[in-house]
């Protein structure tokens, strides 16, 4: 290593260097490995320290969401659905019969069980420029969450046939998001059965809008039916699987 | 490889933007919650385990060279899974580590490769910030103003320093005894 080194290292751990000297120094970090590992040791020392300095406000923003998250009033739905069957079955036949045509328990578990589970990915509306106008106010919609719109805007292109998996994919979730589940399994069933990139995600939605639907017996045998590579549908998968069976 | 959407994500954390983790609880923290309640677990032991988890991620995504190339809670979960495996083996719960651990190698190797990084550079912390406390006192401070932004110049007046080359000076004999004690617990 040279004297000014450690200048060179500081100016390029805080990118101050131009893009000549940066080029330069680089080929050296390439032919002397103690300039590399004096380089590596400094980046390891200002990820720690940066880690530490952001510490205090990550953890005091950790408290707020742990609150709404892990409290008791977050317990699994399973044992709160439990304990409902316990009081029906010591209630009357008449109160039961009353409960069940006014308040179906199921019903409210199948929504929180979707809103445990449900995360649209991020979809990138590539199109034909002869349809961009068009799509372009599904996907402002589908980012901003207003499904209605998303779901009005595409349903004319699928209608007409287009096939486009994202621009599918985009509109089953609109179906799914808008409660028109019957229209949201016709979406998806075809990308599911498909071979695009969108196959699994198009299998996963159909599970998910069994669970939406309270048709845990249908969600459950795709789940039982199907493995997912995707390594997060697949570790969604597993769970909701252990949830339901 | 490319990077997965969900960097940015990483790169907010690195940048203390973490209005970001509204996002990462509501889609992550009630499937991670129920995996561990189901699996010998509480919801405490749950949320214990899924801050670790979000501590050690925002470690790594402070290395301005980490890249994720896999989704997030992919990645969450996996953190969350290892930690909770280790936690069920301090506790004698052979049987479900056996479980477990075989599950964890069916996992993709780019995760496989992401969770290690996480990992090691959590065990890294650990060891950087032991012999952190080692140092000067004066060398601690320097160092935390230095990485706050300040400019040489200014933790000169703010040490009682004579000008921005003192603090030069000082600051690389510090990373160099720094260096020295991480070295020699390696």
């Amino acid at each position: 290593m040279r004297a000014d080194d450690y200048l060179k290292l500081d100016q390029y751990l805080q990118n101050e260097l131009s893009d000549a000297e940066k080029t330069a120094f680089e080929a050296r970090l390439a032919d002397e490995p103690n300039l590399a590992d004096e380089l590596n040791a400094r980046q390891q020392m200002n990820t720690y320290l940066r880690t530490q300095a952001q510490l205090p406000d990550l953890e005091k923003k950790m408290a707020g969401l742990s609150t709404q998250y892990f409290d008791d009033a977050a317990k699994p739905r399973v044992r709160q659905m439990a304990r409902r069957r316990l009081l029906y079955v010591v209630a009357a036949a008449a109160v039961i019969a009353l409960l069940l045509l006014v308040w179906n328990p199921f019903s409210l578990s199948g929504t929180q069980l979707y809103a445990d589970y449900v995360q649209h990915p991020p979809l990138a509306f590539v199109v034909k420029s002869s349809l961009e106008e068009q799509v372009a106010t599904a996907e402002r919609a589908f980012k901003a969450k207003d499904y209605e719109t998303v779901y009005q805007s595409l349903q004319g292109l699928i209608a007409a046939g287009e096939g486009n998996p994202q621009l599918q994919l985009a509109f089953g979730i609109s179906a799914l998001e808008t409660g028109r589940f019957a229209e949201a399994q016709r979406t998806f069933a075809p990308l599911a059965a498909g071979t695009s990139a969108q196959r699994e995600y198009g299998l996963w939605y159909q599970i998910l809008t069994y669970v939406r639907s309270d048709n845990f017996p249908q969600a459950i045998e795709l789940l039982q039916k199907n493995q997912f590579k995707e390594p997060l549908l697949k570790v969604k998968a597993a769970a909701l699987r252990s949830e339901l069976e | 490889m490319r990077a997965h959407a969900d960097q940015q994500i990483i790169v907010a954390l690195r940048n203390g933007e973490f209005g970001v983790l509204d996002q990462v609880y509501r889609d992550h923290a009630p499937s991670i919650r129920n995996w561990i309640v189901r699996n010998n677990g509480t919801s405490d032991d749950a949320q214990d385990v899924f801050q670790d988890a979000i501590i050690a991620l925002h470690q790594k995504a402070n290395d301005p060279n980490f890249v994720l190339t896999c989704p997030l809670g992919g990645l969450l979960f996996s953190i969350c899974r290892n930690k909770w495996l280790n936690q069920l083996r301090k506790k004698n719960k052979e049987a479900e580590v056996r479980v477990w651990a075989a599950e964890k190698y069916k996992d993709e190797s780019s995760l496989v490769s992401l969770l290690e990084q996480v990992e090691e550079e959590q065990i890294r912390q650990e060891q950087l910030d032991h012999t952190f406390q080692q140092l000067s006192e004066l060398c601690q401070k320097l160092l935390r103003l230095l990485i706050s932004g300040l400019s040489s110049a200014e933790v000169a007046v703010q040490l009682g320093m004579t000008d921005a080359n003192t603090v030069y000076r000082r600051k690389n004999a510090c990373i160099g005894r720094w260096r020295t004690l991480f070295q020699a617990q390696n």
